[in-house]
């Protein structure tokens, strides 16, 4: 469709208005974190700061505890994706190359875990934890991240686009099936492993629902429950707060705009949400 | 299988590598493949899904000794008005997103297919709010919210007094809801959005040849072929909804006078803010019950009235 010149012009006008509010809830959040206290307490309030005040950021990560959940959040994500990773090519590998009995009837019921919701599993989850002793540990946190039917399924999918005649060299040439898992099926799925690494990061890095049952004590909190006790805690210091959840946004976009694009097709393709 | 075939009766080495007792030599790779997968699935699912079976028909606050108690969790929920207001939160926010998004979420689909000059950071800016996490915005919009917060501000100029979002029922809902679709808009964008780039231009082109104007367009071309992306972007975004949990729990932990409080939320309140593990595990069972309903609905359905090329 080729459009007229005007079109094209309030075309651009009205996706600009829309990307404007969409924008502003992150332009007021980096605004309020370089504000004093008075300033963003102020009525009407102060869209920029005068002086912006870049030791709120100082006082958020030393002070408030974020610095710390900073390093937490780090820690259990890159242990739980990279995990996760290994953990469902493996399976994948297996559904996808092997031939043993059973292998359709373990992996329907993989899929029919997949229907099962989080909510249903979360309770006893955390009676098990409970009852294991692991409440407020680092394996509480990173755990239940390390597998996904859903990953596995995906890599599989993956996997099966590669061909067979591959696998058949590799064997002929004296390789076992570690060599073709190893040296074919990773090296050509790395697309796959992206599509499920970044939904499995945001995944891990944005969630709140577990760390809120399992951790009690400060020294463990992950990113969002810090920034979320933050609030019950100082309620009044919000240039602190929004300092804090900027902090916990650039991780995110930084890697967001490194596989956006691996991030898109997989959404549209199997219609994940993080 | 062709290939198998032609392996064993053309190349001979086949033969030696893939003796009779394949299967059974495959098993043991099988296995140690499959290991951490099958650990991980029965800690994670199976072991969980057995346990929330047995809590559902038990009472249980995780110091005392658990009690069978039969169905009476069940007869509880059925007669608890809480439980059913909840369902009715969760109704009004389901259905609110879901028209919000819809249409927020085409009209944006409809901007961003096309070239312009910047859309590559235009597309970057309409996804940012999906990837971001949840807490830090969640409790950015709780400040926005505030009486004397930005929003009111903005507001003030078009002639309207200060709305009391977060604080009075009747608002905090609404408030909800404008919070969820800003976020969870750009999932709905991409899904419709591959879905127009799937019709063929040339559809388009023909009808245009004919007279058709853009608006007979957009109504018998791309709505009808854009509906099977539609619907699976309906049925995806309830299951989704039906199971949010962060945004309350920042902004209004499911008041004021109950009235965020959806069926999701409501379980965590009873599971772990009243201990009530068993009557917890109840309502997680009914909820799985009407996410069922959802996906076996999305079924039947997607053959019946979605349009497919």
């Amino acid at each position: 469709m080729k459009l007229r010149r005007r079109e094209t012009v309030s075309l651009q006008l009205v996706t600009a208005l829309g990307a404007a509010a969409l924008l502003f809830p992150f332009l007021w959040m980096i605004s309020a974190s370089l504000q004093t206290l008075q300033e963003v307490e102020a009525f009407p309030p102060i869209w920029i700061p005068e002086v912006p005040q870049w030791t709120n950021y100082v006082e958020a990560v030393v002070n408030y505890n974020i610095g710390h959940a900073l390093l937490n959040s780090a820690i259990v994500t890159t242990v739980s994706v990279v995990g996760q990773l290994i953990v469902c090519s493996l399976g994948a590998y297996a559904f996808s190359r092997l031939r043993f009995p059973g292998r359709d009837a373990i992996f329907l019921l993989f899929l029919a875990t997949m229907m099962i919701p989080h909510y249903v599993t979360i309770i006893p989850l955390y009676t098990m934890v409970w009852s294991a002793g692991l409440i407020d540990t680092y394996t509480a946190l990173i755990f239940p991240g390390l597998f996904s039917p859903f990953g596995t399924f995906l890599l599989r999918q993956f996997f099966n686009q590669i061909p067979i005649s591959l696998d058949e060299a590799t064997l002929i040439d004296g390789g076992n099936h570690w060599h073709i898992y190893l040296y074919v099926i990773m090296p050509l799925s790395r697309a796959g492993l992206g599509a499920l690494g970044i939904f499995s990061f945001l995944g891990i890095w944005n969630t709140l629902f577990w760390p809120v049952l399992v951790i009690n004590s400060k020294e463990l909190f992950t990113l969002p429950l810090a920034l979320a006790m933050a609030q019950g805690q100082f309620v009044t210091l919000i240039h602190v707060q929004m300092a804090g959840s900027v902090i916990a946004c650039v991780p995110v976009i930084v890697v967001f705009l490194m596989l956006q694009k691996q991030f898109i097709s997989s959404i549209a393709l199997s219609g994940m949400k993080q | 299988m062709a290939t198998g075939q032609k392996a064993q009766t053309v190349s001979a080495p086949w033969s030696i590598l893939r003796p009779k007792g394949r299967r059974h030599k495959d098993l043991y790779v099988a296995l140690l493949f499959l290991a951490p997968s099958l650990l991980g699935l029965f800690l994670l699912q199976v072991l969980p899904i057995g346990t929330a079976l047995v809590l559902g028909v038990s009472e249980w606050n995780i110091i005392d000794p658990i009690k069978f108690v039969g169905l009476s969790n069940f007869v509880e929920v059925a007669t608890d008005a809480t439980f059913y207001h909840t369902l009715e939160n969760t109704l009004y926010l389901t259905v609110g997103l879901e028209v919000l998004n819809t249409f927020l979420g085409l009209c944006a689909a409809l901007l961003l297919k096309n070239a312009m000059r910047g859309i590559d950071l235009y597309r970057t800016i309409y996804f940012l709010p999906l990837i971001t996490t949840w807490a830090a915005v969640a409790i950015a919009w709780r400040y926005m919210y505030s009486l004397e917060g930005p929003i009111n501000a903005l507001l003030g100029p078009l002639g309207i007094d200060p709305i009391p979002w977060l604080s009075r029922p009747e608002w905090a809902m609404p408030a909800v809801i404008i919070t969820i679709t800003w976020k969870t808009l750009s999932w709905k964008t991409i899904i419709l959005l591959a879905g127009l780039q799937s019709i063929p231009n040339e559809f388009y082109e023909a009808s245009s040849i004919d007279g058709a104007s853009r608006w007979q367009q957009f109504w018998k071309i791309t709505l009808p072929l854009l509906s099977p992306a539609m619907f699976f972007a309906l049925i995806i975004g309830i299951i989704n909804t039906l199971q949010l949990f962060d945004p309350i729990f920042i902004m209004t932990d499911g008041g004021p006078a109950d009235s965020t409080r959806t069926l999701s939320y409501y379980i965590y309140t009873r599971g772990f803010q009243n201990l009530r593990m068993g009557y917890a595990a109840a309502l997680s069972w009914v909820l799985f019950a009407i996410i069922l309903l959802f996906t076996l609905i999305q079924w039947v359905l997607q053959k019946r009235w979605v349009f497919y090329q």
